[in-house]
Formats: C-alpha cells, structure tokens, sequence
C-alpha cells in the first residue's frame, strides 16, 4: 500500500529540485552555435548538452558514495558539476586564446561585473563577445554547482525510496530516512535502485533544461543579460512540471 | 605501499588515458563529418553561393549521438560478455564494431538528405566525398565508443566484481554498464562540442579571415574551402585539428575523470569523505585562478582590437 502523504512529499522533493536545476541552467554561460565560431560570449554548445554533461558527472559521484550521509552526497555531486564545468570553460579559453588568438571579453557590459576591468575594447567589431571570461566562469562554477546539487537529490530521494523497497523491504518510511546513510549494504545490491536513479535523475535534467532553454533562446551571458529576468516564470514552469514527473517516479519507487 | 594500492594507482591511470583517447577521438569524428555547431556554417554556405566538398553530417547534436552509441555498444557488449560468455577483450571490439554499423548508416543518410536539400541552391553531390569519409567516420568512431565502453566496463568491474578482492569499492560507479556508457558518452560530447569545436569552428572554417579576431556575422557561409593544396575535403580539417582542438578536447576528459576520481580514491583511502569536499573545493579554486591567469594572459599579449 502507497503511503500517499510519503508521495506527496517526495514529489515535492524532487520539484524543488526541479527548480533548482532550472536556476542552475539559466545561470551557465551558453553561446550556441555563435559562440563556436567566437562571435559570442560563452561555451559553444547547447544548454541542455551542458548542464546533462555537467550533471552527469555529478550524479556518477553521488551514485559512487550512495552508502553516505545525504549532505555529503549532495555537496560532492555539487563539487563534481562544477568542476567539469570549470575544466570545459578554461579550456575552451585556452582553445580561443591559442587556437584564434582573441582575449576573451563580454559585450552586454563595459566592464566585467567581477573584476570591473574595461572589457569593450577587446571586443571585435561585428561580434558580440568570445570566450569565457571572468564573471562567466564564475557564473558558470555557480550554476553547475546549483544544478549538480539539484540532480543529486533528485537521485537521492528515488534511489533511497526504491532501496527501501526492493532491498530492505521496509513497509514503514519516514521521509526524513532519504538523508540518512545506509549501513552494510554491498554495491551488488543496490544495481538496480541506483540504475533506475541516476536514468530518472538524467531525464530530470533534460526535461528542466529544455523548459529553461526555451526561456533563454540559446544565448545568455550570466545574471546581467536581460533574460535572466525570466528566471521565476522558467522556475515556476520548472516547479509544476517536475512535481507531475515527481508523482509519476515516486509511484514507481514506491 | 602495498601490491593493491600500486594496483589502484594503475587503474586511475587507464581511466584517465582511456578518457584521453575517448575524448580525442569524439572530437576528431565529429569534426570529420562536420557534426556540431560549426555545421550551421556548412549548411548555410551553398545558400550564399559556395560549393564545397566537405562531409555534413550533423544526425544530432554530439551529445545525443555520442549517448546513442555508447548506450548500443555498452548493451552489446554485456550481451556478448553476460549472454555468449565472451572474454571481455573479445566482447568489446565485437560490441563496437557492430555499433558502428549503425553509426555508419545514420552518416551515410544524414549526409546525402543534408546535400540533398541543398540542391534547390545547385549543390553537387559528391560520391568521392562520401565514400572516402564514410570509413575514417568509422574509424573515429570506433575508437571513441571502445574507450567509452572499455571505460564503463572498468567503473563497474572494480567496484561490483573486481579481479583483485583487495581493490573493491575503491575507484568506480556502481551502475550498470549500458547505462554508464550512455552517460558517459553524453559526458564525451558535452565536451567535445563546447572545446574542441572551436578550433574548428573560428579557426579552421573560416581560415581567410584574420587571426587574433572573432569571425564577424558578415563572413557568415563563406566558409574557406580551398585548402594549402587544392580543394579543401574534411580530411584536411582533421588533420589540422588534432594538433589542437582534438588534443585538448581529450586533456578535458581526462582532466575531468582525474580530478574527480582522484577525489573519490583519496576520500576513500582515507575512509573520510570530508576529504573529497576540500580537494574539490581547492581544485575549484585553482581552476578559477588558472583561468583568471590565461585570460589576464592573453589582453597583455594580444592587446585591444585595434
């Protein structure tokens, strides 16, 4: 029997990770298909290749500490995000400043919102923008760090549900147990709860990056573009299309 | 330091090569075949009036096509390792190979529908160019997926069924195979779409405009199709990026498996994963200041457009 207060719950769960990816989504510095012949600012590819890539490595460090405590799980799945996407921006700057020979620079402001240096003047003419400058990686650290954190515990909460049910057989659940560790449980046993997971977790991401990148049209350059205006609409949207995907999954789990 | 921590130290460091090639290979396919965003040049250049022979392939983004294959090569290969108890070494070319039957396929059509639209702008056909690209399409390919595959299969032997019992939960991802590989192929052209395209896509493509500045909107398909002898093929374009773009694209991936997986091995060697949370946070640091130098770097070297 379905406890329907418990469905409710983690539905909500992962709804608010739902959001919380979108907010991490919106924050990356995506350039598209401009940005790979660097006429502009931000990583060549689209928002929702990025942030699955991004999240992906997040969610196989939280599948390899799944016997953690969930704020373990959730800041180091955090932490690997950001760090894939920190590696991808310095190389692809690497790429723009050795392979075409263009400092990176923004083009929305005069100067850089970090370091308040005077960007225009690198900024060549017809463009608007190339590479990842400072305040982009910086956005784009923070974003990949919020959306990893959102995946995680989107994994967190169906991984720890179905483990409940397939494997210890629990027919009681508080919803406060998702955060707690597992003790004595070999990786052998939780194949199936961790492969349904991290595949749910994977959907989560590309279900909330679309909606997101419909809201950001493909290019955005960090929190001063005008389009980041549209984060609450993005996160509203987000909010009630993952708590229907959150119902849809926990039913499964449970 | 005891046989099995030396044994651990090996395994980091296949991970991480297997990566390399993983990553440089993915990226020199897709640039063969024109894959990722420097495409939307090739697509548009014979609206503006430029013929070409270059191989425009794009079946999807890098991303989705890379998680396509590896998810076949990765359920292939279990088939064959679980369901025909092939040896592994056995399996994996087996289960690639097969793969790239279907990699092939969808080259073969995308490019042919691709050119084949154009046509309304008098764009040829050219079988030579489909011919000669199709198996270095394969080659690439192949190589790429098997890194991925053989990738997977190690995550998820050394921590569910390691060779060495010692070794067991150290390094990996307990998930299963198939499912790995897919991940870990979308990982793949995450990557090689946002770095390695653009050597491709600034430099390569558009090789009569300046360097040292960004390709203007005006330049727009007008791509540079002749190459240092006669006309430029998509061969060229590889030959020149894997001394570059391709290169780093494979530092990338395996730049990212060894910072993760260093954090993860040294956190559990240590049996205290607070650990991993600060060698995370330094690299982060390290990293935001790596680029902070680069780009500081480059405007005392190049200057301001002038």
């Amino acid at each position: 029997m379905i406890d329907p207060l418990i469905l409710i719950l983690a539905a909500l769960i992962i709804a608010v990770a739902g959001v919380l990816i979108s907010v991490g989504t919106i924050l990356l510095p995506i350039g598209g298909a401009p940005a790979a012949m660097a006429t502009a600012t931000g990583l060549a590819t689209g928002t929702e290749m990025m942030l699955a890539g991004s999240g992906i490595t997040g969610l196989l460090m939280a599948a390899a500490l799944y016997n953690q405590p969930g704020w373990i799980i959730i800041l180091n799945a955090g932490i690997s995000s950001a760090i894939m996407m920190s590696v991808v921006m310095l190389i692809a700057n690497v790429l723009i400043v050795l392979g075409k020979g263009i400092p990176p620079a923004l083009a929305m402001r005069d100067k850089d919102p970090i370091t308040k240096e005077d960007v225009k003047q690198y900024v060549t003419p017809g463009t608007v923008g190339h590479g990842v400058p400072t305040a982009c990686f910086l956005d784009g650290m923070v974003g990949a760090f919020i959306a990893g954190v959102g995946g995680s515990i989107t994994f967190l909460t169906v991984f720890k549900l179905a483990t409940f049910k397939m494997v210890l057989g629990k027919e009681q659940i508080n919803i406060l147990e998702i955060f707690s560790p597992l003790v004595g449980i070999a990786p052998h046993q939780v194949i199936i709860p961790i492969a349904l997971a991290v595949l749910v977790s994977l959907g989560l991401f590309f279900i909330n990056a679309n909606i997101t990148a419909y809201m950001i049209k493909g290019v955005i350059e960090g929190w001063w573009d005008p389009k980041f205006k549209d984060l609450p609409k993005a996160a509203i949207t987000c909010f009630i299309v993952t708590l229907v995907f959150g119902v849809l999954v926990s039913l499964i789990a449970l | 330091m005891a046989p099995w921590q030396l044994l651990l130290l090996a395994l980091l460091a296949i991970i991480v090569a297997l990566a390399f090639i993983a990553g440089w290979f993915e990226d020199l396919e897709s640039e063969i075949g024109s894959q990722s965003n420097p495409n939307s040049q090739v697509q548009l250049a014979p609206q503006m009036g430029v013929v070409h022979r270059f191989f425009n392939k794009a079946i999807s983004g890098e991303p989705a096509l890379y998680a396509f294959l590896g998810g076949t090569a990765g359920g292939l290969f279990v088939v064959f390792w679980q369901g025909f108890h092939l040896h592994p070494l056995i399996a994996l070319p087996l289960a690639t190979g097969l793969t790239e039957v279907f990699h092939v396929t969808c080259a073969f059509n995308a490019h042919t529908s691709r050119i084949a639209s154009a046509s309304t702008y008098g764009h040829p056909l050219y079988m030579d160019v489909l011919l000669v690209h199709l198996p270095l399409i394969a080659a690439h390919g192949f190589m790429a997926v098997t890194a991925i595959t053989a990738l997977s299969y190690i995550f998820y032997t050394s921590i569910v069924m390691p060779l060495v019992p010692e070794i067991k939960g150290f390094i990996g991802y307990p998930v299963v195979i198939p499912a790995l590989s897919l991940m870990l192929g979308i990982t793949a052209g995450a990557i090689g779409s946002s770095t390695g395209d653009l050597h491709y896509g600034a430099e390569r493509e558009f090789q009569h405009v300046p360097f040292g500045e960004g390709v203007p909107m005006k330049h727009y398909g007008y791509i540079t199709v002749y190459a240092e002898l006669g006309v430029r093929n998509s061969m060229d374009i590889v030959w020149f990026c894997a001394k570059l773009g391709g290169v780093m694209t494979g530092f990338t991936y395996g730049l990212i498996l060894l910072l993760d997986n260093f954090r993860l091995l040294t956190g559990n060697l240590f049996a205290n994963v607070a650990i991993n949370i600060v060698i995370g946070a330094l690299v982060l640091a390290i990293l935001f200041f790596l680029n902070r130098y680069i780009e500081v770097w480059s405007r005392k070297k190049f200057g301001p457009y002038s």
